[in-house]
């Protein structure tokens, strides 16, 4: 496939647009995973990348080959701001809706993307649907498919479309992407646009101090993950837990009621809101499966997990599940770890 | 200061056993599943009696829309000291209407004109995760998403400390505003001493008619959104409904000592895959 398309033939078929935040203050945007989430969601909508632009806020010039060149689609438009705020974003994108409007709007499914496209739709007198996996054609518009019912059900909704003056604003569930196109032309920034002395809004709160956390990332890219839930009791369990895990080689999770304890910090969320795993390798121990956990390990390699209950949900969607509790188990499948690697030596 | 939480009671869907999962008429039968807070609600519920505990002066109030069954969690919330408690009477399928909700709370909120408004992120269910972004829209508001602590400060603001991706992030806030609650830790709510659920359990739910507040927000020319039912705008409208299916292949270790089954786990499952 030719991806080198003229920049005269691009302004004229763009339908849609991406909206990404590729800003480093006040924190460092996760870039990646947004492009890799909304390229997911227009690759599973069969949407066309000639018909659409990634429309790229950023604040450091440093940043701008790196911004255009993740991006997932062959044209860019970068917009430059003075840092990532909600208010003036939805300002400067009900004004770029106004000078050149567009029917498709996509946001990547983090927290930043689900609440711009929800605020932009109603500003722009549109309707919006958050977390959505793919697109398809419906007799009367468009179907979204989303997760509802804490990720154990699939909902198909269809809204009209196109209608004029009232853009569809969709932001694309977490966690699906893996992986973006390489582009080879090289002459892929469209437009670039400058509002860094576009005037705050009274309505910014007042930013202060940024605190890094920085578990997410090696929590998603771990090849063997240990999940613990509630089952596991108590803080000092899931400290021990870690330990465990981490002369295993593998990264600790927690399920959301763990981390709601402060058994563990809630960066090690699994789930729902938290980290969608892509591991090899998960053992979940103490973890009975609630819907919302279930979401964020089903697309890991193999499932293993030790639970008392055997009606519990966790050992239907597991590969394989131990019957028993999870401390002995895990305590023998730790000396016969250690075994191996010490006669490997 | 006025502090409002709206809140949600939900299903509680870890409940469900996975052959519940079925779809008729487009909804599943949660009906037998027992109630609970909605898990981001809850955390704000507990966020504004620490945001009390911290500055006193505060009055706090809460709201939900539902029939008589919320009762219960509003004799919890009146017995840990909420200063009003509301109802907006109102059955129906909510599920999907995040556009509806909001508008009956903007309507409610500018009838009662409340300086802090909490809200969870989302809700069980229908997962939309729009009811707070669309109020904040309707009123036109500040708002600080992903909030996981909040602070009084000086000068009658707040100091709001949020979960966002790659960190946490503090800002300071002037009131009226609209805070909207995410990932917190530690923040299920308090238990109700015996005493003070008899001093204060039995004080009485306003119930405030859905319609009453439809009409305030029709006659609201600034409201731009008619409470969902004779809107201009095209909502989207579910169509199907189908159980996810993540089951594998479910096998079971169940005989033999632990270190036997350990023993099989690993040889026969976990060694090819940690090699």
């Amino acid at each position: 496939m030719d991806r080198h398309i003229s920049r005269d033939k691009v302004q004229n078929i763009i339908r849609y647009v991406v909206i990404l935040n590729g800003c480093t203050v006040p924190y460092e945007s996760p870039f990646q995973r947004q492009a890799e989430d909304a390229y997911a969601l227009l690759q599973n909508s069969r949407l066309t990348e000639a018909d659409g632009a990634a429309v790229v806020f950023y604040d450091d010039d440093a940043e701008k080959d790196k911004l255009v060149a993740l991006s997932p689609l062959p044209a860019v438009k970068l917009v430059k701001v003075r840092g990532y705020q909600p208010e003036m974003i939805l300002k400067i994108l009900e004004k770029l809706h106004a000078d050149d409007p567009r029917v498709l709007y996509f946001f990547p499914g983090d927290a930043a993307g689900s609440e711009l496209s929800v605020r932009l739709a109603w500003r722009t007198g549109g309707c919006s649907l958050t977390g959505v996996r793919r697109l398809q054609a419906a007799d009367s518009g468009i179907s979204a498919v989303r997760y509802v019912y804490a990720s154990q059900m699939e909902g198909t909704f269809t809204v009209p479309y196109p209608v004029p003056d009232a853009p569809l604003v969709f932001s694309a569930a977490r966690g699906e992407g893996e992986g973006l196109p390489v582009y080879s032309a090289f002459d892929r920034v469209l437009d670039e646009q400058d509002f860094s002395n576009f005037p705050r809004s009274c309505k910014n709160p007042e930013a202060g101090m940024f605190t890094p956390v920085s578990t997410p990332k090696t929590l998603e890219k771990a090849r063997f993950v240990v999940a613990a839930g509630q089952g596991a009791g108590s803080k000092s369990a899931v400290s021990a837990i870690e330990k465990s895990a981490e002369i295993m080689g593998a990264a600790l999770g927690v399920s959301r009621r763990a981390a709601m304890q402060a058994w563990a910090p809630m960066e090690r969320l699994i789930g729902a809101s938290g980290a969608s795993l892509r591991a090899d390798l998960c053992l979940a121990v103490g973890v009975s499966g609630a819907a919302a956990f279930l979401s964020g390990i089903e697309k890991c390699g193999f499932i293993a997990a030790v639970n008392t209950d055997p009606k519990a949900p966790i050992v239907s969607c597991a590969d394989v599940t131990v019957i028993d509790d999870y401390q002995p188990v895990l305590e023998a499948l730790l000396e016969i770890m250690m075994k191996r690697v010490s006669s490997h030596d | 200061m006025k502090i409002l939480v709206c809140f949600k009671v939900v299903p509680d869907l870890d409940a469900m056993r996975q052959e519940d999962w079925v779809a008729e008429d487009l909804a599943v039968d949660v009906s037998f599943l027992p109630r609970e807070w909605n898990s981001f609600d809850e955390s704000a519920l507990e966020t504004a009696l620490r945001l009390a505990d911290a500055s006193g002066g505060h009055q706090l109030s809460a709201v939900s829309i539902g029939g008589s069954l919320l009762n219960p969690f509003f004799k919890t919330l009146a017995a840990l000291k909420f200063d009003e408690v509301f109802r907006i009477e109102l059955d129906g399928d909510l599920r999907f209407s995040p556009g509806r909700i909001a508008a009956l709370l903007a309507a409610f909120i500018r009838r009662e004109q409340f300086d802090v408004v909490l809200c969870g992120r989302q809700s069980g269910v229908g997962d939309n995760a729009q009811t707070p972004l669309i109020l904040t829209e309707m009123l036109g508001l500040p708002c600080i998403t992903q909030a996981a602590e909040v602070h009084p400060a000086p000068e009658n603001s707040l100091r709001v400390i949020s979960r966002v991706e790659g960190g946490l992030l503090e800002q300071r806030i002037r009131p009226p505003c609209i805070l909207t609650i995410g990932d917190t830790q530690s923040t299920y709510l308090r238990i109700p001493t015996l005493k003070d659920r008899m001093q204060y359990g039995k004080r009485p739910v306003t119930v405030i008619d859905a319609r009453e507040l439809e009409q305030d927000s029709d006659a609201d020319s600034d409201a731009g959104y008619h409470a969902g039912l004779s809107s201009p705008r095209a909502q989207p409208r579910l169509v199907k409904l189908e159980p996810v299916d993540n089951r594998r292949a479910g096998v079971v270790i169940d005989t033999g000592t632990p270190q036997e089954k350990a023993r099989l786990l690993y040889e026969r499952y976990l060694q090819e895959r940690l090699s």
